[in-house]
């Protein structure tokens, strides 16, 4: 009785969790999170921990529920939300209650000129002091009457610009941030996110009815680079962090797999975003993902991770702070050395320097980092270096500039061969014409000849040979096969063969630069599974509707038919892929309009096919087509089904068994 | 007009298969060797935060709780110098230090909550009958009714009683009582005495009888603690700390309130796998310092330590005692899924006890010993003595290197090689390291096996012909290098061969343990799979072996009805086949292996930790080989050389041939960086940056480690030599000598 509880309970059933046991068994972190970063492919890799946990700075300020900080020459200002108060910490530890008898402040700023601007949620209003804690001004709700009447002005986060612009991000302020001029004045909605519709949605509007009117959501928080742009984070499924320029245009979107709450932006223009879940992600200022680390506590208190992170700001040091308003602590993540090799090269790069060394010294660290591999490859495309460029790309994956160098190279090699090459094509043009010349009158390709005679007395090649003639006469290559039997099963099948062949030599051999298939995913039962059981689908199902709607056609001849129909597609294909290690990005429409070709060609084929095949007018074809596609359809819908069934019919009739035999032996 | 087109056509597909020459022809890029290291010295915050240790206080202490009124005295050692003193109406007891006067209790006196009381403090919390009766308790039985957890402790129940009876085994002297606990139903014996090693308390397993009566109520019997207050101080009335073995070792020094909560971990990690990624408690030992170099002790569960968890409670809500304790375990309960979703489930609890001694021991730690150098001292002492530990006898620190030789990819049809280090490679790079003044050298080679690392399940008994045969082997060890071959016997991927479902553990619901795409597979059953795989591979000339992954899971085999304690031993006599054998993360039942591999660095980093420090390296030190993480992972290099100087531990690197951006696609991508050319000259500079500093010390012992200031560390040995490990960014001045900022110095 143990054994049968044993196979059958032990067997079907897993620990699943979390956590992927790499071959090499290797410890890579000294922090309580791993740390990962972009590698080639756009694929994500861990790296070397890039910002080590560096202890709490808060302690003995006896914060509570703090909301929102702000960094400025290396001066933490915290909006000390429960605590009515703004505290100002420095990195010594001194501390100084700047502002008291506030109400609910949950937003702070700090300008140039160290005024500090607060945004006082409970009071709904914003607040500007100066650097000793003066009140200086203090801005209502705006009356402009373009404001409007309905507008809620319940502000909850501030920042400023340029000419002391304010945005005002506020609660349930849908239309965007609230920006005011230094006076105080509304200047306009800054910052729009736009609506999302769902389909249903669109298909409402189509008939115009007036379902729900969906309104954009509100951005949640939002921080301004040295330049004025200004970023946002909105609740939102994808592209939660936008950047805007002055115009409030989008220039920058970052979709996040967690709710980024903050978003801060470091001297030269990295973005760091903190989400709820308590991950950290650097990006760079282009928005490609460098680091991604960190976490939520599992109820341990553990130094590193947090419970409510808030807030995000970076020091003159690139290091980090998160404010957490659950444990009303300031945690310090320093940054490594590491990160610092990294950051120096973007510095370089954004000033225009191109080291490649620097970036070298990172590929060791790390030899699947995706952006020093891009940058190593801009750098040496600079460099006029073009054939090294071409490896870096590569392994970059970025396919612009692979393209880029290869056109580089492209050319470089046309202008020292094109002209041997042209020669050489003129000579062998010349000499078959001379051959062909002397053969009128000697002969000479009489054995040749004879050859082919005698190789197309061989039943099977005479049937292949037939897939050339589609080309030309397909209605007379159609009416052979029916009336003549001049293909069978076996040529058949293997036009199938070379079908599913041809598209595996596609997928491996497509030059990098057009080939977008993920051959690690890529698995080659799959692909001849989906391509077969295709097949099988299409004539089982036209040879069911056609003898339905009085088709002539026999199994046998659809069979032959959709095979021979592939013709253009199998014969297409190689010079196709040929061609794809010739061509670059400015040349794609080449190679997407060949492809394309050859996939309409015979797509039409085989229809032409099932008229011919069927003998139908026009009218019947459509009929035959449509119901093709539905039977197709529902033989798939019923198949799925069937094993859905299955499954639960097996779990159900396991779990009875293993209940019986756990209540029995308990 | 039709030639004209094949013409182009003809001309296009010629292009194309030009360009692709050229294209091919061009060679693989070469990263230059650029070595530069910059320093990112920690923040003050970090310092003084949990990854460091701290400043001692070293103000006289002494705990006013504790005293010997109303215990009579019922033994004493000359050897160990303590007398036992008994209270025979609640069996709790007093342990006299005589060396220093102090005394230990089991407990401690209620009576500071009196009014009249010299140690009446108005602010301490009052404390209701239940929790008094509860201090008073020596012990406290965990049972279940149904699956309900209760907790039942001697003083509870009316009903409840014990017998006293002296004990006198030869140097054993002590007490003996029977415990019957009216609500759970259970009895027990314990014992109490002190012999020349120190303090001992035993509840053996032959002693617990649970009332067969129960089992209608199902109640039965979960866990036992013994003593739970034992070394109890009030709040922060007393200086000291607890030391836990998490990870490298952290401190937990006792504050008023913290408001921390309990922590609580199991030792040698969790029985099965937990997704917290915390670092486990590495050793079955903790401690308790009352006066930093005054007083102390080690505590070592020398019995039953696989089933139990250590608890330490700081002060705080609703008493204002810190109180450690170690918790045994005898059942769990358990949800059994019926169905594979996990929709349907019923809570058991487990049906048969496990069945096991229960032991602690206490050695008593005075003076200059009181602290938790001392304690690393006594249990390395307490480890010679059962012959786990050898001296360390090279001359000069060793370095350890990874070797990763062959991995495999997904190919058109099945998988193939991606071949990384040759033995001629691996060869070469022990010569040029050699060149650089590196003799001492340890290799374990990854992935030696046919077909390369990764899904190849336990099974080794073949060497993948491309690395270049066995004769080159050989010649590696004429180079003073000591070869270790990796090898797995806990886990194995699912899809590899060499295993069958009846080798993998289960869980007590029986559920086949996995860890995403690996199965956890039962030693007992794969020792097998090893000494076959051994008698083969040494006729190949391969004499030591390397274990992944046993140093660090001991997950329970239900199916296999072995307790926890019994997989202990099996991975032990993992070691005996090998001549050499190494291991990584190990625990300390595996302290006998010849090199100990990624010994941790860090603690669990809980906020309930004051202080990191390095226990764990320093019960090692100066015996076996220990080895630091890789090196090619450090992303503060600067900072984790320190760290190394100061824990005393040997620079390890993860070296291969060919660039790691081969590995992308294979199992080992983690693997981000490891070309021995990028790495040499680093390896070089690194390692001789340790050894430096290690080499005059290598076989002294350590006598104390100061820290002078907050990163200021002073590590004294016995030879005379002290180290001083500077991790802040200011250079420090120690007597005459100026020690760089982030930098060491050996002082003579």
């Amino acid at each position: 009785m143990k054994k049968l509880v044993i196979i059958l309970i032990g067997v079907f059933t897993l620990l699943l969790v979390n956590v992927q046991l790499s071959a090499v068994n290797v410890n890579q972190t000294s922090a309580p999170y791993e740390t990962f970063t972009t590698g080639p492919n756009g694929r994500r890799i861990t790296t070397q921990t890039a910002y080590e946990p560096a202890g709490i700075v808060s302690l003995g300020l006896g914060l509570s529920s703090p909301e929102d900080l702000y960094i400025k020459d290396d001066v933490i200002y915290i909006a000390d939300t429960g605590n009515k108060r703004i505290v100002k910490l420095d990195l010594n530890g001194n501390f100084e209650v700047l502002i008291s008898n506030l109400n609910q402040p949950t937003g702070i700023h700090v300008d140039e000129f160290n005024q500090i601007y607060v945004a006082d949620k409970g009071n709904q209003m914003v607040y500007k002091y100066d650097q000793t804690g003066l009140l200086l001004d203090s801005f209502g709700r705006p009356t402009e009457p373009i404001f409007g009447q309905n507008s809620p002005y319940v502000p909850t986060k501030i920042v400023t610009g340029p000419r002391g612009i304010m945005y005002v991000a506020g609660e349930g302020s849908t239309s965007g941030l609230i920006q005011l001029n230094y006076a105080g004045d509304f200047l306009g909605f800054f910052g729009t996110n736009e609506t999302t519709k769902t389909w249903y949605q669109q298909l409402a509007e189509w008939f115009s009815l007036d379902l729900a009117k969906t309104v954009p959501t509100s951005p949640l928080n939002l921080a301004i680079d040295e330049k004025g742009s200004v970023f946002t984070t909105t609740l939102a499924t994808s592209s939660q962090v936008k950047k805007f320029n002055i115009a409030s245009n989008v220039v920058l979107t970052l979709s996040n797999q967690s709710q980024p709450v903050a978003v801060t932006i470091n001297a030269f223009n990295n973005i760091y975003t903190l989400s709820d879940e308590g991950i950290i992600t650097e990006y760079d200022a282009y928005g490609n993902l460098i680091f991604e680390f960190g976490g939520l506590d599992q109820g341990n208190r553990v130094l590193g991770l947090f419970v409510n992170p808030t807030d995000i700001d970076i020091d003159s040091q690139n290091n980090l702070y998160v404010l957490d308003k659950a444990t009303n602590q300031i945690q310090m993540l320093q940054r490594a050395e590491f990160t610092m090799m990294v950051h120096q090269g973007l510095e370089d790069f954004n000033n225009g320097i191109y080291s490649i060394e620097q970036w070298e010294e990172v590929l060791r660290m790390n030899s699947m980092f995706a952006l020093a591999n891009s940058a190593i490859a801009r750098a040496r495309f600079r460099n006029l270096e073009y054939n090294e460029a071409l490896d870096y790309y590569r392994i970059a994956a970025d396919r612009q500039g692979y393209s880029d160098s290869f056109w580089q190279i492209r050319y470089e090699w046309m202008q020292n061969y094109l002209g041997i090459v042209l020669i050489l094509l003129i000579s062998l043009f010349v000499l078959l014409k001379a051959l062909k010349f002397i053969d009128k009158k000697y002969h000479i390709y009489d054995p040749l000849r004879g050859y082919r005679k005698r190789l197309l007395e061989v039943r099977l090649i005479r049937e292949l040979s037939l897939i050339f003639k589609m080309f030309r006469h397909p209605v007379d290559t159609f009416y052979e096969i029916k009336r003549n039997n001049k293909a069978s099963y076996l040529s058949s099948t293997i036009l199938f063969g070379l079908f599913i062949a041809i598209n595996v030599t596609s997928v491996y051999q497509t030059a990098f630069v057009f080939n977008y298939t993920n051959l690690e995913a890529y698995s080659l039962i799959r692909e001849f599974a989906i391509l077969a059981s295709l097949i099988v689908l299409f004539v089982f199902s036209n040879y069911l509707i056609s003898t339905l709607s009085s088709g002539e056609g026999f199994f046998k001849d659809i069979y032959r038919g959709t095979a021979y129909s592939l013709a253009p597609y199998i014969i297409l294909t190689l010079p196709v892929i040929i061609l794809s290690h010739g061509l670059t990005l400015n040349e794609v429409f080449i190679y997407s309009a060949l492809n394309q070709i050859k996939f309409y060609w015979s797509l039409g084929l085989i229809i032409l096919m099932m008229k011919e095949i069927h003998n139908y007018n026009i009218k019947a074809l459509l009929k035959n087509i449509f119901l093709t596609l539905f039977v197709m359809v529902m033989i798939v819908v019923i198949v799925f089904l069937v094993y859905l069934l299955a499954n639960q019919l097996y779990e159900y009739v396991v779990g009875i068994i293993r209940e019986v035999i756990v209540r029995a032996s308990s | 007009m039709h030639r004209v087109k094949r013409l182009l056509l003809t001309s296009l597909l010629l292009l194309g298969i030009g360009l692709t020459l050229v294209q091919l022809s061009g060679k693989t890029h070469v990263i230059k060797d650029v070595v530069s290291t910059s320093n990112v010295a920690p923040s003050k915050a970090a310092l003084k935060s949990n990854r460091y240790t701290q400043k001692e206080d070293l103000a006289p202490t002494s705990n006013p709780l504790v005293t010997l009124n109303g215990y009579e005295k019922i033994a004493s050692n000359d050897v160990s110098k303590l007398s036992l003193y008994v209270n025979i109406n609640d069996l709790s007891f007093r342990v006299l230090n005589e060396e220093t006067g102090y005394v230990f209790g089991s407990n401690v006196e209620l009576d500071y909550l009196d009014e009249t009381n010299l140690n009446y403090d108005p602010s301490d919390q009052p404390l209701n009958q239940t929790w008094r009766n509860r201090v008073k308790s020596p012990v406290s039985v965990l049972y279940y009714t149904g699956a309900n957890l209760q907790e039942e402790y001697l003083f509870q129940n009316p009903g409840s009683s014990f017998t006293y009876l002296p004990l006198n085994e030869g140097d054993k002297k002590g007490f003996e009582a029977n415990l019957s606990f009216a609500l759970s139903k259970v009895n027990l014996t314990l014992r109490v005495y002190i012999d020349d090693q120190g303090l001992s308390v035993e509840i053996p397993n032959d002693g617990i009888k649970e009332d067969p009566s129960t089992l209608d109520t199902r109640r039965q019997l979960a866990g036992v603690t013994p003593y739970p207050f034992f070394g109890s101080t009030k709040r922060d009335t007393t200086t000291g700390y607890v030391l836990v073995p998490d990870g490298v070792g952290a401190l937990m020094r006792f504050e008023d309130r913290p408001m921390t909560g309990t922590y609580s971990k199991r030792f040698f990690g969790n029985e099965s796998f937990s997704s917290l990624s915390e670092e486990s408690l590495f050793m079955n030992v903790y401690g308790m310092v009352h006066g930093v170099n005054q007083n102390g002790f080690l505590a070592i569960v020398e019995k039953g330590s696989a089933q139990a968890s250590f608890v330490y409670t700081p002060s705080g809500e609703p008493i204002d005692l810190n109180y450690a304790n170690v918790s045994f375990e005898y059942r769990i309960a358990y949800t059994q899924y019926l169905n594979q979703s996990g929709t349907s489930s019923v809570r058991l609890v487990q049906e048969r006890r496990n069945e096991y001694d229960i032991k602690i021991s206490y050695r008593f730690l005075s003076n200059e010993y009181a602290n938790y150098v001392g304690m690393a001292k006594s249990y390395q002492e307490e480890l010679i003595l059962e012959g786990a530990l050898t001296p360390y006898d090279k001359p000069e620190v060793s370095l350890h290197l990874d070797v990763l030789m062959a991995e495999n990819k997904k190919a058109l049809f099945g998988r193939k090689l991606v071949l990384m280090t040759t033995f001629n490679q691996t060869k070469q790079m022990v010569e040029a390291l050699n060149d650089e003044g590196i003799n001492t050298l340890d290799l374990t080679l990854h992935g030696f096996q046919k077909g390369g690392l990764s899904y190849q399940g336990p099974d080794y008994d073949q060497i993948e012909k491309k690395l270049g045969g066995t004769k080159v082997l050989k010649t590696l060890t004429d180079f003073g290098a000591n070869v270790y071959f990796q090898t797995n016997y806990v886990t194995a991927n699912k899809e590899a061969k060499g295993y069958s479902m009846k080798h993998v553990s289960q869980s007590i619901g029986q559920q086949l343990i996995s860890i995403n795409d690996d199965y956890v597979l039962s030693i007992k059953d794969t020792i097998g799979m090893y000494e076959s795989d051994y008698q083969t591979l040494s006729k190949q000339g391969i004499k030591n072996v390397s274990f992944d992954y046993l140093g660090n899971v001991l997950y329970r085999d239900y199916s296999n009805k072995g307790s926890r304690e019994d997989l202990i031993d099996v991975a032990k006599s993992f070691l005996d086949v090998a001549a050499q054998s190494a291991v990584s993360n190990a625990f300390s039942y595996l302290f006998s292996a010849d090199i100990i591999k990624d010994a941790p660095m860090y603690s669990s980093q809980q906020l309930r930790f004051s202080d990191t420090v390095p226990f764990y390296a320093y019960v090692l030190q100066g015996h076996q080989q220990t080895y630091a993480r890789s090196a090619n992972f450090f992303s503060n290099t600067q900072n984790e050389l320190l760290r190394m100087v100061d824990y005393h531990l040997f620079p390890s690197f993860f070296v291969t041939n060919e660039s790691s951006y081969l590995l992308l696609d294979t199992n080992s991508s983690n693997l981000f960086t490891s070309r021995f050319s990028d790495w040499k000259e680093e390896i070089v500079r690194q390692y001789h940056y340790v050894n430096e500093a290690l080499s005059p010390v290598r076989q002294a012992s350590i006598l104390s480690r100061e820290v002078l200031d907050d990163g200021v560390v002073l590590v004294s040995y016995s030879n005379g030599i002290k180290i001083l490990i500077n991790y802040t960014g200011k250079d420090y001045t120690y007597q005459t000598q100026i020690v760089s900022a982030t930098d060491y110095e050996v002082i003579l």
